[in-house]
């Protein structure tokens, strides 16, 4: 019996364009260079993890919601030329405490914390500002000529990401003129504000402090950043794995000796018990053309999201369990439910218009350990969806028969 | 939403009154409803309400029914809520407003004989009701009845297409041959189905009251205390019970008892207790789908589980919401 095919919802708002998904043909092959590190895979190079984010929405920024995005503030703001990122009085001040105590636990002396705190606190005139972007001065500006012309991997956006050192997003600069979000809006004011030659976006290490409203009512100063964090993408064991395997763009790195797809495949699994099932599951949703999501889905209490083109385009249309089962349906679940659990995960899925799959990967009795050891194995293994749906009886009534 | 509004929300629903309908007696469902509201209301005092004649709990296959009003009363007034099962014989095809009887959780029944207050029927009593001549007058009345009805849809449709035909064409003769014809061909082949069949049940003799033996039964050896049972959802309904809550099964938002701060017809549940003994692993995404379902219901899920000392713990989850 076969499950009514419901369309995907597409979202209210979409801001993103689509790209094409990383090629299969090896004629155009990238290559990505990622890290396992402390169980986890690291991509560091921000062009790699833009292009695989991109491409097929692959992993999700540390600390971003999905793509690697950080900024030390949301809001940029137009000083004396220059596109500065603005935080509060408060906020900067944290930050600044943030600096002394990580020089603190590497072992600095008070003093010496205290000098640097305090030079680098030292406001900076904007001849400063303007005579370091000097030097990166003929990089910005080809970045930012060219962002009208999208053609060119997307105008300043990646310039701007590389430029941008990220701290934990925090609501706090909240300004009476409306917060910008994203790179591409900050970028909207540019061609409206001004008629000269746009204003360059300084190169790392500027910020535009503002004291708070009751003693200067919002002036602005510029100072220096006060610490950098790089943003990594970060990537599940099964995505990392299928563009290894599958894709064979990406080559992982373990303590800076690439791992062959066997060894990987081996570490895998000893990280996780039934990376075999999931890796299956992932395979077989990503072969059918669905952009499978694992992080989210604890949200709603399963273990995948399946995304039609990817997340920024349209809601999840399904939530996915991964169970495995042996020939004859009879293993013990991964994840077993009592009638309590389902009909809560059922009902749920209603609630927030998804519906809930369960797909079994059933093994062969007759594979052997030897055979698991290597992703050869999956050949082997079937795949059966099954789609649970809520039926309330109050809702289905026949009519009444006339004579 | 806050909590007082939800106190104070009226509930629309008026199925337990019905049922209530006494045989013989006309009654508006106001009365009716205020009948069933004051018993509902009796406080759970002391061990003298517990004393009350002991109410008859038929077993069906381990389920516990509850079949006679005065039983139905009782129970209500002990705070055990139930769930009604039958269909009503005025209106068959709903289920928005049910009948008797009433089937009892295994917690409720359990806490009725822990109370001394109920005894199951031996199945016995249930086999000898005179059920072979009962059974058989039944059918006579069945097939008397099938053959009143068939003459009188023969009738309903003849008149049916008279109407039609006349309506139609008025005036013409020709239409009376055909009409003379049609009828004809009615009355040969008209054959009424049985399933079309309207069977009428007389409530106000079906009593349902208990036989001589059950009478005797329950006289002689009353109901004996059972001891209480251990088990996690027993400990946990107990416990909410006596601090005064109203439980009903919570089957639909997978949790095991929803609890009321009062009749559940007045009240809307505030919370889903979910039962878990405290050595039981739990899925964190369990856990985590039935929080979110507590919040898209706008109740409070509550994680129970009975301790050592006969005192339960409750934790309440609440949905923040994502980053």
């Amino acid at each position: 019996m076969y499950a009514d095919f419901r369309a995907p919802r597409r979202r209210l708002r979409v801001t993103e364009e689509l790209e094409a998904p990383l090629p299969l043909s090896p004629r155009e092959r990238s290559h990505f260079q990622a890290e396992l590190l402390n169980q986890h895979v690291l991509v560091c190079d921000p062009e790699h993890s833009q292009k695989i984010h991109d491409q097929g929405y692959f992993g999700k920024g540390v600390l971003s919601r999905s793509r690697p995005e950080h900024n030390i503030s949301n809001q940029w703001e137009q000083h004396e030329g220059v596109f500065l990122p603005v935080v509060s009085q408060a906020r900067y001040e944290e930050l600044l405490k943030w600096v002394g105590s990580a020089l603190s636990a590497q072992g600095w002396d008070e003093e010496a914390v205290h000098q640097t705190l305090l030079r680098l606190s030292q406001p900076i005139q904007m001849e400063d500002v303007r005579n370091q972007m000097g030097g990166e001065g003929e990089a910005e500006e080809n970045g930012e000529r060219g962002k009208e012309e999208p053609e060119q991997e997307g105008g300043v956006s990646p310039q701007m990401k590389r430029s941008r050192r990220g701290s934990e997003v925090e609501p706090e600069a909240k300004r009476s003129c409306s917060s910008e979000q994203d790179s591409d809006s900050s970028l909207d004011c540019d061609p409206d504000s001004d008629p000269d030659p746009a204003p360059l976006v300084p190169g790392p290490g500027f910020l535009l402090v503002v004291s708070d409203s009751e003693t200067g009512g919002g002036v602005r100063e510029v100072r220096r950043t006060p610490f950098f964090l790089s943003e990594y993408l970060q990537l599940s064991l099964e995505e990392a794995f299928f563009l290894v395997y599958s894709l064979g763009c990406l080559s992982v790195y373990l303590q800076q000796e690439p791992l062959s797809i066997v060894q990987l495949w081996r570490t895998f699994r000893s990280l996780r018990p039934d990376f075999i099932s999931s890796y299956a599951v992932y395979h077989h949703f990503r072969s059918k053309g669905w952009v499978p999501k694992g992080g989210g889905g604890a949200k709603y209490g399963v273990d995948l999201m399946l995304y039609r083109k990817g997340p920024p385009f349209y809601h999840a249309s399904y939530s996915v369990v991964i169970e495995r089962a042996d020939d004859a349906f009879r293993a013990s679940p991964l994840r077993p439910f009592s009638w309590r659990s389902l009909a809560a995960l059922s009902r749920i899925t209603a609630n927030v218009s998804k519906e809930l799959m369960l797909c079994y990967i059933i093994y062969p009795a007759d594979l052997s350990e030897a055979e698991l050891d290597s992703p050869v194995c999956l050949r082997r293994l079937k795949v059966q969806e099954v789609i649970v749906s809520r039926w309330v009886s109050s809702r289905e009534r026949a009519e009444q028969d006339d004579i | 939403m806050k909590r007082s509004e939800l106190c104070s929300r009226r509930k629309s629903s008026v199925g337990i009154a019905s049922s209530l309908v006494l045989p013989g007696r006309r009654t508006c469902p106001q009365v009716v409803l205020m009948e069933a509201l004051s018993c509902g209301e009796r406080r759970l005092g002391s061990d003298e309400e517990y004393a009350a004649p002991a109410v008859g709990v038929s077993l069906c296959d381990s389920a516990p029914l509850v079949w006679r009003m005065q039983d139905l009363r009782a129970v209500r007034a002990q705070g055990l809520v139930g769930a009604l099962l039958g269909s009503l014989p005025r209106t068959p095809r709903q289920n928005g407003r049910l009948g008797r009887p009433l089937l009892l959780l295994p917690e409720e029944e359990g806490l009725l004989r822990e109370r001394r207050a109920a005894a199951a029927l031996p199945d016995r009593c249930q086999q000898d009701w005179g059920g072979a001549e009962l059974r058989q007058k039944h059918e006579e009345e069945e097939k008397k009845s099938f053959e009143e009805q068939s003459v009188l849809a023969l009738e309903d449709r003849k008149l049916a297409l008279l109407r039609a035909m006349t309506g139609a064409e008025s005036g013409a003769t020709s239409a009376d041959e055909a009409l003379r014809r049609r009828l004809q061909a009615l009355d040969q082949n008209f054959t009424f189905p049985q399933s079309a069949m309207a069977v009428q049940l007389s409530t106000a003799r079906a009593g349902l009251s208990y036989c001589p033996e059950a009478r005797a039964f329950l006289q002689a050896y009353g109901p004996t205390g059972a001891e209480p049972r251990c088990d996690a959802r027993y400990q946990v309904f107990r416990d909410l019970r006596g601090r005064g809550f109203y439980l009903t099964s919570a089957g639909k938002f997978g949790g095991d008892f929803l609890v009321y701060p009062g009749d559940p017809l007045r009240f809307h549940a505030h919370f889903i207790a979910v039962c878990v003994s405290l050595d039981e692993s739990v899925c964190l995404l369990d856990v985590l789908a039935v929080a979110r379902l507590g919040s898209n219901v706008k109740k409070t899920v509550l994680l129970c589980s009975p301790g050592p000392d006969a005192r339960v713990c409750y934790t309440s989850l609440q949905w923040s919401g994502m980053i």
